[in-house]
């Protein structure tokens, strides 16, 4: 009897122990979706008090949402395009410098002052439209970053014309992804991912202890991808004309204006992305090199091959990937083609 | 007191080894039955979220016409060989319909105007060849 | 008939002692529904020596106060199916007069488990959850032999000292 007791006593604390042991080795997560900014937000954060941070990069999304959204009329951009003038907050200010320099880095073709043109085509009410090539010769000038004065010591930024209207929207997300990883890690999260809706971007390691693995969407196969990149503390956002599109008298137009002719950019690219650390550049850079166009993006990434890395699709089917990409981009379905530095 | 004739319920029987053997032989049975519903290469469910919070989960192996009516619209999920498609949806973009079929694990049907999301999941409730999709 | 309900009683709040401390061993294996099944220690035990209304009562008394005091609404509803058929399957595999109280207790630790999944995957609707169940089949086995044995040991004690079953 006192052996029968024995037995179970250790097999017990034997069992005890497997399920201790595997408890602590779960650490606390926690997941959030949301909508904001347009679009459906999917926030995951490993760590203590994950709730709690996720309590509080919720609230800061918020924040963004009301102060960048051009369909806020009492938000500090819905103002500014109301007014024509607006104190700038600490944010917003951000933005417009790094607006600046990816316009100048892109040769023009990232420009935030494009609104005006997004409306004329209607995308910004999804009531779609082809303008008259004299419409567009019409409110072209408009897009110019020129014509927006920034007083660095007041904070003000002014429009010098009527009818200028900025949107922030092509970085918006990137920035707020950015900003969302820096709020995991004052609080002591090490890894986290979120998809901003459909721009992602990681801190730290996935559940498995290894590099985050980034499937990216496939351009011509909706439920597919063109590949898989493994990275830690990257952003990687995709942009091509098949997200968002409209035809008329069967011809596609897609949203991704360029800012040069405004209308839909048409430089043999079908899908960019994106990798960065900075997320406000991996967002502006993805619509900016799919303006750009192969040759030109190449050249821009020769410049700076330490500040991203990119995939393309061209319209004749082919991916080319940036050299830095050589290691931990894999894909089933195309062959992969190398930029060299 | 009345005399029965019982097994003395303190000796191991025939019966008994009988009845032990048998429960084994099931548990065995059920192995082979249900490994199947723990293959992770192809999707297995679908959840349905409306606003964010979970309206369903369901098996891609059994067609069904899922109705959802919110005050922003309607919208008609089918689930058929093993596939999902947004059928019907009276939204203004009716990019959700567009979309067409999805099965893969991590896919997903979006009607962003009615917030109706429509995700394939593993059978083990998460994507084993990536984390994230970035589109 | 006082009688009865004293010892019913007293069954009963065994059961409950038994619940309460298996809430406090962390016994987890990631799988939904493992418990040891402690308290069914009362129950095996209560087969020879309760009367069949008397035994069903402390076996409910004790799935609903403890589902109530330690788990959800949801976990009382498993419970309430495991112990159900659990129960169901002890008292007519004793009726038959032919098993020992080794596999009576097996059978139950099976049909136990078996009960909680089936409810599990009823309610949730995620029918893989019947992946799990020739393990917790086979957990129930095992957890059935060792309550048969110790109740064993217990019910030889009340043959040795009365030579009368309670009931």
């Amino acid at each position: 009897m006192k052996k029968a007791i024995l037995v179970m006593l250790i097999c017990l604390l034997v069992c005890t122990g497997c399920s201790l042991g595997k408890e602590t080795s779960e650490r606390e997560s926690a997941s959030r979706e949301l909508f904001a900014m347009d679009t459906i937000m999917t926030l995951t954060v490993y760590g203590e008090h994950a709730q709690e941070v996720l309590d509080l990069a919720e609230a800061e999304i918020e924040r963004l949402d009301q102060m960048l959204s051009t369909g806020n009329p009492e938000g500090e951009i819905g103002t500014l395009n109301r007014t024509g003038k607006v104190n700038l907050s600490d944010d917003a200010a951000y933005l417009f410098e790094e607006s600046l320099k990816l316009n100048d880095m892109s040769e023009n073709a990232f420009n935030p002052m494009i609104y005006p043109v997004m409306e004329a085509w209607g995308f910004t009410t999804d009531e779609y439209r082809v303008p008259s090539k004299e419409e567009i010769g019409q409110i072209l000038p408009l897009v110019d970053l020129s014509l927006a004065e920034y007083q660095e010591e007041t904070g003000v930024l002014q429009f010098r014309k009527e009818g200028v209207k900025i949107d922030f929207g092509g970085i918006a997300k990137g920035y707020t992804s950015g900003r969302l990883m820096e709020l995991f890690q004052e609080n002591g999260i090490e890894d986290a991912v979120v998809s901003l809706g459909g721009n992602v971007q990681v801190i730290g390691k996935n559940p498995k202890q290894e590099l985050w693995k980034v499937a990216i969407r496939d351009p011509q196969d909706p439920s597919g991808f063109l590949g898989i990149v493994r990275v830690t503390d990257q952003a990687v956002i995709t942009s091509g004309g098949y997200e968002r599109y409209f035809e008329e008298d069967g011809k596609r137009y897609h949203h991704i204006i360029d800012p040069n002719d405004g209308f839909p950019a048409d430089q043999g690219l079908i899908s960019v992305t994106v990798i960065s650390r900075d997320g406000t550049l991996a967002d502006g850079l993805s619509t900016a090199l799919y303006v750009m166009g192969l040759n030109r993006a190449e050249e821009l990434w020769k410049q700076h091959p330490d500040l991203f890395d990119a995939v393309f699709v061209t319209d004749s089917n082919e991916l080319y990937i940036t050299e830095g990409l050589k290691e931990c981009f894999t894909s089933d379905t195309y062959t992969v083609k190398i930029i060299p530095e | 007191m009345k005399k029965r004739k019982e097994a003395d319920p303190f000796r191991i029987n025939r019966y008994d080894i009988i009845l032990t053997a048998a429960l084994a032989a099931a548990a065995v049975i059920c192995v082979i039955l249900f490994a199947g519903f723990h293959d992770t290469s192809e999707g297995a469910f679908v959840r349905i979220t409306v606003d964010a919070e979970e309206y369903g989960i369901y098996e891609l192996s059994q067609p069904v016409q899922i109705r959802i009516e919110t005050d922003r619209g309607n919208n008609l999920i089918q689930i058929r060989d093993h596939q999902v498609t947004m059928l019907e949806a009276d939204c203004p973009d009716g990019y959700c319909i567009r979309k067409g079929p999805i099965s893969r694990i991590g896919d997903t049907i979006v009607c962003l105007p009615h917030r109706v999301v429509a995700e394939i999941l593993s059978a083990d409730g998460h994507a084993d060849e990536f984390d994230v999709i970035a589109q | 008939m006082a009688r009865r309900a004293a010892i019913g009683g007293v069954f009963a709040a065994l059961a409950m002692i038994f619940s309460y401390v298996e809430s406090l061993i962390p016994f987890h294996f990631g799988v939904p529904g493992i418990k040891l099944g402690l308290a069914n220690l009362v129950i095996v035990t209560g087969l020879y020596l309760l009367r069949i209304p008397d035994l069903c009562l402390v076996a409910l008394i004790r799935i609903v106060v403890s589902g109530l005091l330690f788990g959800n609404i949801y976990s009382l509803i498993y419970s309430l199916a495991g112990g159900a058929c659990s129960l169901l399957i002890m008292l007519l595999l004793k009726k038959t007069g032919k098993f020992s109280v080794y596999s009576i207790s097996i059978a139950g630790g099976v049909f136990h488990n078996l009960g909680q999944i089936a409810a599990a995957a009823a309610v949730t609707r995620i029918p893989v959850l019947l992946y799990y169940l020739p393990v917790l089949m086979g957990a129930g086995m095992i957890t059935g032999a060792l309550i048969g044995v110790i109740a064993s040991r217990v019910l030889k004690i009340f043959f040795h000292s009365s030579k009368q079953f309670l009931h």
